[in-house]
């Protein structure tokens, strides 16, 4: 174990996993409650499609997924709001696009393409200096809209329609918990890979969400899992030489089943049932 | 309205002008609706499924906003920019729809929640907010529910849970959609009589939307009948529950009968 920590890229890796795996539980709680998991498939396949364009002309993909993924949180409600499409197809058509320009740009890089793979996969192993800088960036600002607008977040995440009634800013609320989702995912594309980052997304907070009745909780809840999940897969990635995002994810799995298993609410229910 | 002159003192709490709420294809969803709501009175919404009853109602907080015409609450105009201000002072009890049994929420945090958009932004609820929601709970007599988790409510008990988190908020208004609506006969009973009690004692001006033509005589003042997004016909609860005009409101033959002087509904 001490070998592996003295090594500076696992060092790097276990802070950035853990600030990503934090950040990716945080934003599943609101995917969770306000039950938008679509919508946080199309935002990371956004942030993937952006990093892609950003690396076939000729930028840093961080920017790309970070404009693209903004911009499709942003752009799903007001296309579910208009012309009669259900929010779902909405979600649908951002995807189906966000998914062809990946593709799109993929398939026109030049060469190797082992930067793009390198996207979609995502390694860990090699998060620089300025990556753990930009995801303690937006680690401090979650937390600041988590901790200074818990009261107006409890109230959306309970009840959107009766939060919105007594003159809660739900609409912004659950708009800027989208551009959170989108700035995440961006930012931890580089870790899990953007195919599989939204696993991280919704598998701790679905955790989480087996084991307590208290928002608040929760939340914590969430972020351990996501940051215990990044830690557990680096180390099984490191031990058995696989790929650091699917062991993470592959982590987050096997702390939801027992999650499952031994929930007290499960139990709750079949006894309500029985 | 019709008899508005009889209590002339009264301040008008809710006052729609020419409401229209326009579809992008096909009938309007509400067409050319005028009604004044006087403060303190207990009105209700009546009409056939699809009528339009739920988007006159969530016009009167400005969760929707009118295509033309004017809302007004107690005189200032309901649009985009000042809604949200003006819905600190009106509650709203949207339609019970069942919930999720795992939601990570209390009952007392629930009924906290009404009270946060009056509060304002990064303020925190204190002792005086605590206490309006034990008071709001026990109005509705459910002190015994607050540590239980929210989902784990039966319908009667979601719905008291609801207004009580309605009151948090100290409205001056209330609106109700289909406050009984999926609930047992006992359940029903109870809630029709509590929204009574809780008018009287909180001085309530009360909008309902309700099939529950039965209880109106004792709970309202008055009724608004809307029919395909019209506006139809608006007056006193005794004159308005009668035979032809409840037929021809529904559809459908209904029998009014009277027993001890009451008016009673077949259908």
């Amino acid at each position: 174990m001490e070998d592996f920590l003295s090594y500076a890229f696992i060092q790097r890796a276990i802070v950035a996993g853990g600030i990503a795996g934090a950040l990716c539980g945080l934003a599943g709680v609101f995917v969770v409650l306000l039950r938008i998991s679509f919508v946080g498939v199309c935002v990371s396949h956004a942030a993937l499609a952006g990093a892609l364009v950003g690396v076939f002309l000729g930028f840093p993909p961080l920017p790309g997924a970070m404009a693209f993924s903004l911009a499709s949180a942003a752009a799903i409600s007001p296309l579910a709001g208009k012309g009669g499409i259900s929010p779902d197809t909405a979600t649908g058509v951002v995807f189906s696009v966000m998914l062809s320009i990946s593709m799109l740009a993929l398939g026109l890089l030049p060469g190797a393409r082992s930067d793009g793979l390198g996207l979609i996969w995502g390694n860990i192993m090699t998060v620089t200096a300025p990556d753990i800088l930009f995801l303690a960036l937006v680690a401090i600002l979650f937390t600041l809209f988590l901790v200074l607008l818990f009261k107006e977040i409890q109230a959306v995440l309970c009840d959107k329609e009766s939060a919105a009634a007594c003159g809660i800013a739900a609409d912004a609320i659950s708009q800027a918990a989208l551009l959170f989702l989108g700035a995440v995912i961006a930012c931890g594309m580089k870790a899990v890979g953007g195919l599989l980052i939204y696993s991280l997304i919704i598998t701790p907070a679905a955790a989480a969400y087996q084991l307590t009745y208290r928002l608040k909780t929760m939340f914590i809840l969430a972020a351990l899992f996501g940051a215990a999940s990044a830690w557990l897969g680096i180390w099984i990635s490191w031990l058995l030489g696989w790929p650091s995002g699917a062991a993470i994810v592959l982590a987050a799995t096997a702390i939801l089943i027992p999650s499952i298993l031994f929930s007290p609410k499960k139990t709750a229910h079949s006894s309500l049932f029985s | 309205m019709t008899g508005m002159a009889d209590k002339p003192t009264a301040a008008i709490a809710l006052r729609g002008e020419h409401l229209w709420l326009r579809a992008a294809r096909g009938r309007d969803i509400l067409r050319d609706c005028s009604f004044a709501i006087e403060q303190g009175s207990c009105v209700a919404i009546l009409g056939p499924n699809g009528a339009g009853k739920t988007t006159l109602l969530r016009l009167c907080n400005g969760l929707t906003i009118p295509s033309s015409g004017n809302m007004f609450c107690f005189d200032e105009r309901i649009n985009s920019a000042t809604a949200r201000k003006i819905r600190r002072r009106i509650a709203f009890v949207s339609q019970f729809r069942g919930m999720d049994k795992r939601q990570p929420i209390t009952v007392f945090e629930s009924v906290l929640t009404g009270c946060f958009g009056k509060l304002g932004l990064l303020r925190r609820p204190g002792r005086r907010e605590r206490q309006l929601a034990e008071q709001s709970l026990e109005a509705v007599s459910s002190s015994h529910l607050a540590g239980r988790p929210l989902g784990h409510l039966s319908g009667g008990e979601a719905q008291r849970a609801a207004i009580a988190r309605a009151l948090t908020q100290e409205p001056d208004i209330l609106l109700l959609d289909e406050p009984t609506a999926s609930l047992d006969w006992r359940a029903k009973a109870e809630i029709l009589q509590l929204i009574g009690q809780l008018r009287q004692k909180f001085s309530l001006t009360i909008v309902m939307i309700t099939h529950e033509l039965n209880a109106l005589i004792d709970l309202s003042d008055r009724i608004i009948f809307l029919k395909n997004g019209e506006l139809v016909w608006s007056g006193q609860v005794a004159e308005g529950l009668r035979q032809e005009r409840l037929s021809a409101m529904y559809d459908t033959p209904v029998t009014v009968i009277h027993h001890h002087g009451r008016p009673v509904i077949l259908m």
